[in-house]
């Protein structure tokens, strides 16, 4: 317990810092080193902390694969921002689109929401009195009409671009307001165990996710505008996803393997 | 009012569901083996165990999902 609470402190500290110097306006290098970097260390942290957590399920119990999809889908992230920062850090190569990084951030929705809408649909039909709230239907229904007409649409209308180059970007905004829609399902789910245990990691999990995809369909429309620029503040909300994430994966294996009273007093 | 059994029951679930939870999947637990909560006696316990352990195994694993259906089962 000790420990978890020393990584949340240190995540807390990573992001802060990040946050101050973002805030501090240093030179554009500086800003493009230090926010990649803090991007590629939080969602590796991620995919460990949810690796973990899978390992925490037994060989036997179907939903561990489910959670080994997800850390997948966070390392596959995390290896983007990697090949991204090194393309842009240190080598200062030219970033077209699509390029390497594209692939492992395109890989990763699929690989991402696969175990997401299963393990929502798990927890649907668990067997415990717990339901969709009608709320995600309507912040799902919210997600695809934002990310359709301010992100599809344009890409769609532009002829300016062949049909096959227009399937990256468009893969994008879609995966987002998938794992929007998901992630809000889920974290409303989650709160009708109120100050119970069992939502909390998803909870944590589904933030992140939210603050992703929210992240990634304003980089989208700013992008298209010409407005976003090295340094913005919406860089942070995948920071903020990595660490959520990992605190999500730290949660539920301290739930399943923390709680020694509970063995002890079964055995 | 659920019985003292059924009572022990929530309070076992509730750090894991919340309480409104731990109530509903009590009385709903009870319902679909024919039984009530007021009336709940020790002996009805395992097989009511076993089937709240069922939804908690995509949560918290099978062996996890196990321990706390024994301390349910003990409840009584």
């Amino acid at each position: 317990m000790q420990r978890n609470r020393l990584i949340a402190y240190v995540m807390l500290a990573l992001f802060l810092a990040t946050l101050v110097t973002y805030l501090a306006h240093p030179a554009e290098a500086v800003l493009t080193a230090v926010g990649n970097a803090a991007q590629t260390v939080a969602l590796f942290a991620a995919a460990v902390y949810i690796y973990r957590a899978a390992g925490a399920f037994s060989k036997e119990d179907t939903v561990r694969r489910y959670w080994m999809w997800l850390g997948t889908g966070l390392l596959l992230n995390a290896t983007g921002y990697l090949i991204y920062g090194i393309m842009e850090v240190i080598l200062h190569a030219e970033m077209s689109s699509p390029s390497l990084p594209d692939l492992f951030w395109i890989l990763s929705y699929p690989v991402m929401i696969y175990p997401t809408v299963a393990l929502l649909r798990g927890y649907l039909t668990s067997g415990l009195p717990i339901k969709l709230n009608p709320w995600s239907w309507v912040l799902t229904g919210a997600a695809l009409v934002i990310s359709g007409y301010f992100l599809v649409l344009p890409i769609l209308q532009d002829t300016e671009i062949e049909l096959l180059k227009k399937l990256v970007p468009l893969i994008y905004p879609v995966g987002d307001a998938i794992i929007f829609a998901a992630a809000v399902s889920i974290a409303l789910m989650m709160r009708q165990f109120g100050a119970g245990r069992l939502g909390t990691p998803w909870t944590f999990l589904a933030l992140g996710m939210i603050a992703a995809s929210a992240s990634d369909m304003v980089y989208t429309y700013l992008s298209a505008q010409d407005l976003y620029q090295t340094g913005n503040l919406i860089d942070l909300g995948w920071v903020l996803q990595g660490f959520l994430m990992a605190w999500g994966g730290i949660l539920q294996y301290q739930l399943i393997k923390g709680d020694t009273a509970v063995a002890e007093a079964a055995a | 009012m659920a019985g003292i059994v059924a009572q022990r029951l929530e309070e076992i679930l509730t750090p894991y569901v919340g309480k409104a939870v731990a109530q509903t999947t009590v009385r709903m637990q009870c319902k679909a083996m024919g039984l009530t909560p007021e009336t709940l006696s020790p002996a009805q316990l395992k097989p009511l165990a076993d089937r709240i352990t069922v939804g908690l195994k995509v949560f918290v694993g099978a062996e996890k999902a196990g321990q706390i259906g024994l301390l349910l089962s003990k409840a009584a």
